[in-house]
């Protein structure tokens, strides 16, 4: 599967540089599609994430406070947005410190599972991002992709083959 | 090397634009205070555990209030503030700026319905109202007051 980091304008500032993921040839990111398949059934809790994101990147940054870390693998950053236990929703990003996070997808959080990763969908998001880190923290060591000077944003070949 | 393609996204704008801004000023509220908070503990190097044993409450009660998406109470916030040594509501000087217009008018009638017992009484009265409404009026009707507690 091919995807594209790109840079969600909306909601990056001068905090965070946030972005998203475009998969093979589709038209919407992994963000959009979160929003399109919950907007309907969960409308309050998606202005609520969309709003904390765009805050993020234009007033506070992407504190760790804000995720619960450690989703994936111990330290390849994939952590989700926080959320309680009432919510509905489970939003998965990779964090790189607290200028810099790629939003990927999420799902709803299915009642009666001990682990959100028994929710085969949730499953099939998470590990994205988990393979998408991978990629990412082998070619920022191989210098395929650099922070700018200023550390706030990327540089490089954003493009991936999954 | 080429920076990341950039993308205005449609469907975010489309959510953003549903928004009230009060809502949106909520959130970034609760958001701006948890960082507040997460700030002065590690300013104090505390890590949660700290700040839930100063304040007797569970670990996963300061997870909630760290993560920005809590409606803190005043009196939590004040608990807060006792234990970190910081000040997050300011209590020193408010600035109100108050738009005085409606209670000119109601100045204004309210001179010709008043009963007084006596004409010095009335007198004083329609002075005083004078003077508040010259003050008002002199400073383009934003009377500015400044409270202090």
């Amino acid at each position: 599967m091919k995807c594209k980091l790109v840079k969600l304008t909306n909601i990056s500032g001068d905090r965070a540089s946030i972005y998203s993921v475009f998969n093979n040839d589709e038209k919407k990111t992994l963000l959009d599609i979160f929003i399109q398949e919950n907007i309907n059934s969960f409308k309050s809790e998606i202005n609520d994430i969309i709003l904390r994101l765009r805050i993020m990147g234009n007033k506070t940054g992407a504190r760790e406070n804000y995720f619960k870390l450690d989703e994936g693998v111990p330290t390849d950053g994939v952590c989700a947005l926080y959320d309680t236990p009432d919510k509905k929703l489970r939003l998965y990003c990779i964090r790189y410190g607290a200028v810099l996070l790629i939003v990927g997808g999420g799902g709803e959080k299915p009642k009666n599972i001990r682990r959100l990763q028994e929710s085969p969908k949730l499953k099939k998001e998470n590990f994205f991002l988990n393979e998408l880190s991978k990629k990412i923290t082998e070619r920022i060591k191989n210098g395929e992709i650099k922070y700018t000077n200023d550390g706030f944003d990327l540089v490089g070949d954003f493009e991936f083959e999954l | 090397m080429k920076k990341a393609e950039e993308y205005n996204s449609k469907i975010i704008d489309e959510v953003l634009n549903s928004v009230s801004s009060k809502e949106a000023k909520k959130v970034e509220k609760n958001m701006v205070l948890a960082s507040k908070i997460y700030d002065a503990m590690k300013a104090k190097g505390w890590n949660k555990t700290d700040l839930a044993e100063a304040l007797d409450k569970n670990n996963s009660v300061i997870t909630k209030w760290l993560s920005g998406t809590h409606n803190f109470t005043t009196n939590t916030l004040y608990d807060i503030e006792e234990v970190l040594g910081i000040s997050i509501i300011p209590l020193d000087e408010v600035n109100i700026t108050q738009n005085f217009s409606a209670q000119i008018s109601v100045l204004a009638d309210s001179l010709d319905f008043v009963h007084f017992q006596h004409q010095e009484d009335k007198k004083n009265y329609n002075q005083y109202c004078q003077l508040v409404i010259n003050n008002i009026t002199n400073k383009n009707s934003n009377y500015k007051t400044t409270c202090k507690s």
